[in-house]
């Protein structure tokens, strides 16, 4: 018994691992509650950045944060109007089917549903690999640098992204390659979890305006 | 002085961690793809490096011996996990999207974990901070050095700047493969310079002292 208690002694050594792993857990808790409210408003913040880039060059007069429909499946819906009729769809929404977990984006739909614009938020993805789906690189030129020409403020192009564009949630099964959709090999998760982000999003959007209608 | 001078120097060439070591392979081939990643890689895992070292360095003399490394795993995640919050709420915006994910593959990065067991549980808090500096600069030296020839060579591009030498280059080395296959010429490449170093001394080439398996402790758990 004495054995079990002395300073190598499996006892000891559990009982000190237990302190370590409780300190740690109340460092962790502490640190989440003082960030909570930060994190939120810097999400916030990346929120409305993102809507004015989503929305780049359609016209619209209302305030977007003021309205906001949250969707049956956690999903925001932020409208656009011009002078009270929609002119433009944006849903805030996020997959846990990414390769690091949630992917969270923002997806624009013209008056038709068709997509328009895709940006993701936030990933986990791998660098280098399973960033190649969410992330728009400006690729620069060296000419362009050495003659320093002006940056283009459009946003930059994603292959994967950008083949969403001007499609529309039409029947039950999700889009494949057939429909354009642009897969990469080697990220086959990461473009997995674009795809399902942005049909889940835009199948959202057709049922609450087939509700709406009705 | 003259210890700390040296911990300072060694992790660059001497025992540089990805191409001597060879520690931390995972996101070297992950990260390396591009410059641009492998640099913030590199400097996310010097700042962690340095912390964890200066913490585990801080405890080492109230940690029994066989429960260790469970605690200094349970000491990095937590710093790590605390890091990544703070950075979210309070580091500006720019700084997070450029560093944020790459946090998450450092918690198990077996560098960090590495120099914890190897260095900081048997020195002071400032030659195991050295440490970390050290190995953190010899860890992102490398890994944009490989960065930047894989992405060179496989888009043409380096820091995400068209070198507009060719469009589609060499496709391999962008993929894991390539990562393996480059890091093996630089490693070739560095044993080469050390041997002729060596000769033109008159000398063998062996490999340093330090990094001989007699001399690490990880396996040595019964004392």
């Amino acid at each position: 018994m004495s054995d079990l208690t002395k300073k190598s002694g499996i006892i000891y050594l559990a009982v000190f691992l237990f302190l370590v792993c409780a300190i740690a857990t109340a460092l962790m808790a502490t640190a989440k509650l003082l960030t909570d409210e930060p994190i939120a408003a810097a999400k916030t913040v990346k929120t409305l950045e993102g809507l004015k880039l989503v929305l780049d060059g359609i016209a619209y007069n209302n305030d977007l944060t003021k309205d906001v429909v949250e969707l049956d499946n956690g999903f925001k819906l932020y409208i656009a109007r011009q002078n009270a009729l929609p002119v433009a769809f944006v849903i805030e929404g996020k997959t846990g089917t990414g390769y690091g977990g949630d992917v969270e984006g923002l997806i624009s739909f013209n008056a038709d549903q068709t997509i328009r614009t895709f940006i993701v938020t936030k990933h986990n993805e791998t660098p280098g690999i399973g960033t190649r789906i969410p992330d728009r690189v400006r690729v620069k030129t060296i000419t362009d640098v050495i003659k320093g020409t002006p940056e283009d403020p459009s946003l930059p192009g994603n292959a994967t992204l950008d083949s969403f564009k001007g499609k529309k949630a039409e029947g039950d099964l999700k889009w494949t390659k057939e429909d354009g959709i642009h897969f990469v090999s080697g990220a086959t998760i990461s473009s997995n979890a674009a795809n399902d982000l942005a049909w889940n999003a835009a199948t959202a959007l057709k049922n609450y305006l087939k509700k709406e209608a009705k | 002085m003259s210890a700390l001078g040296s911990t300072l120097k060694k992790g660059i060439w001497q025992e540089n961690p990805v191409l001597v070591l060879a520690l931390g392979m995972c996101p070297t081939l992950a990260t390396t793809s591009n410059a641009s990643n492998a640099l913030a890689m590199g400097i996310a895992t010097t700042f962690v490096l340095i912390c964890s070292n200066m913490v585990v360095s801080m405890v080492r003399s109230i940690v029994p011996n066989k429960i260790r490394i469970p605690v200094y795993i349970v000491i990095i995640a937590t710093f790590v996990t605390i890091v990544d919050m703070l950075m979210q709420a309070f580091a500006p915006a720019a700084i997070y999207n450029a560093l944020g994910i790459f946090l998450p593959l450092i918690v198990v990065n077996c560098i960090v974990l590495g120099r914890a067991e190897a260095f900081a549980s048997k020195n002071g808090i400032i030659l195991s901070a050295a440490d970390g500096i050290s190995m953190g600069i010899g860890f992102t030296l490398a890994l944009v050095l490989l960065g930047a020839i894989r992405e060179f060579l496989s888009a043409g591009t380096l820091f995400n700047v068209n070198m507009q030498c060719w469009d589609s280059g060499f496709a391999v080395m962008g993929q894991a493969p390539g990562g393996f296959i480059m890091l093996g010429f630089i490693l070739a490449g560095m044993n080469y310079l050390n041997i002729r170093k060596a000769k033109k001394a008159g000398l063998r080439y062996d490999t340093p002292q330090e990094l001989d398996c007699r001399h690490c402790s990880i396996c040595k758990f019964g004392e």
